[in-house]
C-alpha cells in the first residue's frame, strides 16, 4: 500500500511539469483583436465613394441607405425611411470597438439610429422597442466588395456594398427620391400585379407593401391552397432590392425596378420577371375570406361604399332612416360582418343618439364550404331586441337571405377599392358589401 | 529501516521540490500597447467639453453611445450630435455655476458628479414609464431623452435640469443623511405603487406631496421637493401648497423648512440665494417667463397681499420712492382730511388673474381704525400693458360700505383716478436690490414713465 503511494507520488512528479507552451493561433490575443479592428476600420474607409447599405428590422421591412465613412470617426448618411431622410444628409459618429468581436457602433444619433429608437414617436413602433433594430453591429466578414455586420441584439444583417461614382451621385442629388416616389407611384396606380413563373400553373401575386416595407408574393398551388411568402425590401437608388430569400423554390428575387414604364423583378440568375396586372383580384376571395385568414371583416363606414348597386342597398337605407326617424334623432354609426372564430359569426352594428354609441350584435353559427356561407342559429343581444324595430331589415337579410357565395364586389368608382361581398345564392343581384380589412 | 527512512525523506524532499519546480515566474507576455478596444476620436465638440467641463471641474460627459453606463437590456438611442453643447451648457448653467456661485467652487469641484451620460431616447420601463435620469453612486448622473428637448421652450429646459437638482440632491443625501424628521411628516402616505391610478396628482398634493413621484418613497420626496423648490421656484411652491389645502400645505411647507434647514446646517448652503441664482439664470438666459410678475399675476401665483405703506418700512428710504405717487398720496390725506379722516396704508389682494381688491385702512377724526374696499378689473394685452377698471360688485361687506360712504369716496378718488387713469407695467423688485429682496417686493410703474410708480412688500 504505502509503495503504491510512493511510486504515485513519484509518477506526479513526471506529470507536474509537463506545461504546454504551444499557442493555438499563431499571434497573442491582442494582436488578433487589433488585426481584427483594422481589418474593419480599413475596410470602412475603403469605400472611395461610399456605401449602399440595407438594414432589416425586426418589427417591420428592410430599409435602405446611403453611407460614407471617413477617418475623423464621423459618418454622413442618407436613408429611405421618409422624404426628409432621403434628401437631406446627416451626419453623425461612428466608431469601432471591441466587444467580444469587433464592433462597429452608430454612437450618436442619426437615421439609422430611428429604427432603433425606443419611442415611437420617431419612427412608430411599439414603446420601448421601436421598430426592433440596433445601433451596435458585429463584424461578420468581407466578401467581395461588401462587408457584412449583423445586430447585436436583434440580429438582423446590415450588408454595407462598395458604391459607384454614379451610385454616389444619385443618392446624394435628387435621383434616390425620385425613385422612391416612382416605385410607389407604380403601386399606388397599379392594383392586382402579378407575374407568371414556369412550373406555377396560377398567377403568382406580388403585393408591396410599402407602410411595412414589405412584399409578398401569393398564389393558388396546385392543391387549391394559399401559398404566401412574405419578404422585406428597400429602395436604392435604382428600383429596389430584396433582403435575402425571398422566392419561389430556385427563384430568388434580389431586386426591382422600373424598366420602360413596367415594373419587373430581377431574379439572381438575372431573369426578369415583368408584373402585369390583372382586372380581378388574383386570388378568389374565398381562399382569403376566413376568421384565420387575410381578411375576416366586411365593414362599412358611416355610409354605404360608393358605386356599388345591390338589393341590400334598400335594407341599409331602411335602417338609416327608421334610426333617424328617432326622437332623438339617430345615426348608423357603422355595420360590420366579422367572421369571430372557426364557428361563429357576427354581424355589428353601432348607432348613436348624438351622446352615447350602442352596440348591437347578433351572432350566427356557420358553415363554410367551397366558399359559400352558411348562417343558422340567430341570437340577437339586448341592445339588439332594443332596437330591433329599426334594425330589422339588416336582420332579415341576414337571418333569412342566405346562404351566401363570398365574392369580391367592384364599384363603379375607380376609387373605391378592396370590396367583398356575401352575394345571395339564390340572387346574385344581391348581396352585402363592405371594406376587407382583417 | 534505514534504506526506506533515507527514501521516504528524499521522496518528501523531491515532492517538496515540486512545488518549487513549478513556480515559474515568467511575465505575461502582453503588449498593452496593442492591447485597444477602443479608439475614439477627439473632435471639436469634444475639446470644448475638455475646456469647459473636464478642465474647470474634473467632469467627463460621455455623449458617444456606450451601453454599459445604462440599462443593457433596454433599447436606448445615443443622443444627436448637435445636442450635446447646449445640453453641456445647461448642465454648466443651470446647475453647476449656481452652486459654484452660492455653495463656492471647493464644494462644487468636490461633491458634484464626476461623469454625466447622455441618451437620446427616454428609457422605456416595464410599468409603462419612463425615467428621465439617474444618479449612481453619488458619481454619475444619467439623463435621458434628450433628443426632444427644445432649448427654445424654457418649460422643457428647466423639466430637464429639475432631473439634475433631482438626481444631485440624492447624491448629497449620500454625503450627509436626510432630518430624520423629513421622513416622519408623510410617513403613513408613502407608496411604492406611486403610478397607480389612486395616486392622482391631486391626492398627491392634498396629502403634502410635491409630485406623485415624490409619493414613491421619502428619499425621492426630499430631491422632489428640492429640486422643485430651485427650478419651479418659491412662488410655484407657494401656490401649489395654498391649493393643497390646510393639512398639505402645512407638510409642504415643512418639508420646505427641512430642505432649507438641510442645506444651511450641513453644507452651509444658503437656499434662498440658490433658488435666486437658478430662477436668474432660467429667466435671463433661457427666456423662462414663468418667473415673470406678469405670469405670476395672470396665473395667480401671488397669494399674499402687495402692502403698500409709504409712512412705513426701510425698503422706501433704501430704494426710494415715487414723487409723482407721493404726489397722488398726499391729494388722498387731503382729501380725507377735510373730515378729519386719515389713510394707513393700503393692501392689494389679487383675487384672481382678473380681479383685485385694493383694500385701504384710515382712522376717523376720533382715531378709530376702518377698512374701505374697491374692486378692480385688472386687464393685461397681450406686450404686457396693465390697466385697472373700478367696478362695484354691490358686496354688501362693511369695509365696501366704507368704500361707498361719500366723504371717503371723495378722499380716495385721487388713487382712484389714478389706478383708472393709466397704464402700468408690472415688476418684481429689480435684481439689483440683491437675492434677499427678491420676490419679496412688487410694485406697478405708468408706463414709459419710470419715475412714476409704487410698490410695496407681499
Amino acid at each position: 500500500m504505502k509503495q503504491l503511494l510512493y511510486i504515485l507520488s513519484a509518477a506526479c512528479l513526471f506529470l507536474s511539469c509537463n506545461k504546454d507552451e504551444a499557442k493555438v493561433f499563431e499571434e497573442t490575443p491582442e494582436e488578433r483583436m487589433s488585426a481584427r479592428i483594422n481589418e474593419l476600420n480599413s475596410g470602412l474607409l475603403s469605400a472611395e465613394h461610399g456605401w449602399k447599405a440595407y438594414l432589416t428590422t425586426s418589427a417591420k421591412g428592410g430599409y435602405g441607405f446611403y453611407m460614407d465613412f471617413d477617418a475623423s470617426q464621423s459618418v454622413v448618411m442618407v436613408a429611405d425611411l421618409n422624404d426628409a431622410t432621403a434628401t437631406e444628409r446627416s451626419t453623425s459618429s461612428f466608431r469601432i470597438k471591441w466587444v467580444m468581436n469587433a464592433t462597429l457602433i452608430f454612437d450618436t444619433y442619426n437615421y439609422i439610429t430611428m429604427l432603433q429608437d425606443p419611442s415611437p414617436s420617431s419612427y412608430g413602433g411599439a414603446s420601448g422597442s421601436g421598430l426592433q433594430s440596433d445601433i451596435e453591429f458585429e463584424y461578420q466578414r468581407t466578401s467581395g466588395d461588401s462587408i457584412i455586420l449583423r445586430g447585436f441584439k436583434y440580429k438582423n444583417e446590415l450588408v454595407l456594398v462598395k458604391a459607384t461614382a454614379a451610385e454616389k451621385d444619385r443618392y446624394l442629388g435628387a435621383a434616390f427620391k425620385e425613385n422612391i416616389d416612382e416605385v410607389n407611384d407604380y403601386f399606388t396606380v397599379k392594383q392586382n400585379n402579378y407575374i407568371t413563373v414556369d412550373g406555377i400553373k396560377n398567377k403568382v401575386e406580388f403585393v408591396l407593401d410599402k407602410s411595412n416595407k414589405a412584399g409578398k408574393l401569393q398564389f393558388i398551388d396546385d392543391n387549391g391552397e394559399v401559398v404566401q411568402i412574405p419578404g422585406k425590401y428597400n429602395y436604392e437608388d435604382v428600383g429596389i432590392n430584396f433582403a435575402p430569400y425571398f422566392g419561389l423554390g430556385s427563384i430568388i428575387f434580389v431586386k426591382g425596378k422600373m424598366e420602360n414604364g413596367e415594373f419587373v423583378l430581377i431574379a439572381k440568375d438575372g431573369t426578369k420577371y415583368v408584373i402585369k396586372q390583372n382586372d380581378t383580384p388574383i386570388l378568389p376571395m374565398a381562399t382569403l375570406f376566413n376568421y384565420n385568414g387575410t381578411y375576416r371583416e366586411l365593414y362599412i363606414g358611416n355610409s354605404l361604399p360608393a358605386g356599388v348597386t345591390s338589393g341590400f342597398n334598400t335594407a341599409y337605407q331602411a335602417c338609416v332612416s327608421k334610426f333617424a326617424a328617432m326622437n332623438p334623432r339617430r345615426t348608423l354609426v357603422d355595420v360590420r360582418f366579422i367572421l369571430s372564430n372557426s364557428g361563429t359569426a357576427r354581424v355589428i352594428t353601432r348607432n348613436n343618439n348624438g351622446t352615447t354609441t350602442f352596440t348591437a350584435n347578433a351572432t350566427y353559427n356557420y358553415t363554410y364550404e367551397n366558399g359559400v356561407l352558411t348562417l343558422s342559429n340567430a341570437a340577437y343581444d339586448d341592445n339588439w331586441a332594443a332596437r330591433t324595430t329599426q334594425l330589422i331589415d339588416i336582420q332579415n337579410y341576414f337571418t333569412n337571405g342566405g346562404p351566401f357565395r363570398v365574392d369580391y364586389v367592384r364599384s363603379a368608382n375607380p376609387n373605391v377599392t378592396n370590396l367583398g361581398g356575401l352575394y345571395r345564392v339564390a340572387d346574385a343581384t344581391s348581396f352585402f358589401y363592405g371594406s376587407l380589412r382583417w | 529501516m534505514t534504506f526506506k527512512y533515507i527514501f521516504s525523506t528524499g521522496l518528501c524532499g523531491l515532492l517538496l521540490l515540486n512545488t518549487w519546480s513549478c513556480r515559474k515566474s515568467e511575465s505575461l507576455n502582453v503588449d498593452m500597447s496593442r492591447y485597444v478596444v477602443d479608439q475614439p476620436q477627439q473632435t471639436e465638440i469634444d475639446n470644448w467639453i475638455t475646456a469647459n467641463l473636464t478642465n474647470p471641474y474634473n467632469i467627463q460627459l460621455v455623449y458617444r453611445f456606450e451601453r454599459n453606463l445604462t440599462d443593457v437590456v433596454k433599447d436606448i438611442s445615443p443622443i444627436q450630435l448637435e445636442r450635446v453643447k447646449p445640453t453641456a451648457e445647461a448642465i454648466i448653467n443651470i446647475f453647476l455655476k449656481t452652486y459654484e456661485k452660492v455653495a463656492g467652487p471647493a464644494f462644487i469641484k468636490t461633491y458634484t458628479p464626476k461623469q454625466f451620460v447622455l441618451y437620446g431616447s427616454p428609457s422605456y420601463n416595464s410599468n409603462g414609464t419612463i425615467t428621465l435620469g439617474t444618479a449612481d453612486g453619488g458619481r454619475r448622473v444619467v439623463l435621458y431623452e434628450l433628443n426632444n428637448l427644445d432649448f427654445a421652450q424654457p418649460a422643457q429646459v428647466s423639466r430637464r435640469m429639475r432631473t439634475i437638482h433631482h438626481e444631485f440632491t440624492h447624491i448629497l443625501n449620500q454625503i450627509v443623511a436626510i432630518p430624520p424628521e423629513f421622513q416622519q411628516i408623510s410617513k403613513g402616505d408613502y407608496n411604492a405603487d406611486w403610478t397607480g391610478s389612486t395616486n392622482t396628482e391631486q391626492v398627491a398634493r392634498s396629502l403634502g406631496f410635491v409630485s406623485r413621484y415624490a409619493r414613491s418613497v421619502y428619499t425621492e420626496d426630499f430631491a422632489e421637493v428640492t429640486a422643485h423648490l430651485l427650478i419651479e421656484g418659491q412662488l410655484w411652491y407657494d401656490s401649489y401648497a395654498k391649493a393643497a389645502g390646510p393639512d398639505g400645505q402645512a407638510k409642504l411647507k415643512k418639508k420646505e423648512a427641512l430642505v432649507v434647514e438641510y442645506f444651511k446646517q450641513h453644507l452651509n448652503i444658503n437656499f434662498r440665494e440658490l433658488q435666486y441664482e437658478v430662477l436668474k439664470v432660467l429667466r435671463d438666459t433661457y427666456n423662462d417667463n414663468t418667473k415673470t410678475f406678469l405670469y405670476a399675476l395672470q396665473n395667480s401665483l401671488i397669494s399674499n397681499p402687495l402692502m403698500v405703506n409709504l409712512a412705513d418700512g426701510a425698503h422706501y428710504a433704501e430704494f426710494g420712492q415715487s414723487e409723482q405717487f407721493k404726489q397722488v398720496w398726499e391729494a388722498v390725506k387731503t382729501g380725507l382730511g377735510t373730515n378729519g379722516r386719515k389713510p394707513a396704508y393700503f393692501q392689494i389682494v389679487f383675487l384672481s388673474p382678473t380681479v383685485m381688491q385694493v383694500q385701504h385702512s384710515y382712522t376717523n377724526a376720533a382715531g378709530s381704525s376702518f377698512s374701505a374696499w374697491y374692486d378692480f378689473n385688472i386687464t393685461v394685452a397681450p406686450n404686457g400693458d396693465i390697466t385697472f377698471k373700478r367696478f362695484d360688485s354691490g358686496a354688501t361687506d362693511t369695509p365696501y360700505g366704507n368704500g361707498r360712504n361719500s366723504q371717503v369716496l371723495a378722499g380716495y378718488t385721487p388713487l382712484i383716478n389714478y389706478l383708472n387713469g393709466h397704464t402700468f407695467k408690472g415688476d418684481w423688485i429689480p435684481a439689483s436690490a440683491g437675492p434677499s429682496n427678491f420676490l419679496k417686493f412688487g410694485g406697478f410703474s405708468v408706463k414709459d414713465e419710470p419715475d412714476n410708480y409704487f410698490y410695496g412688500k407681499f
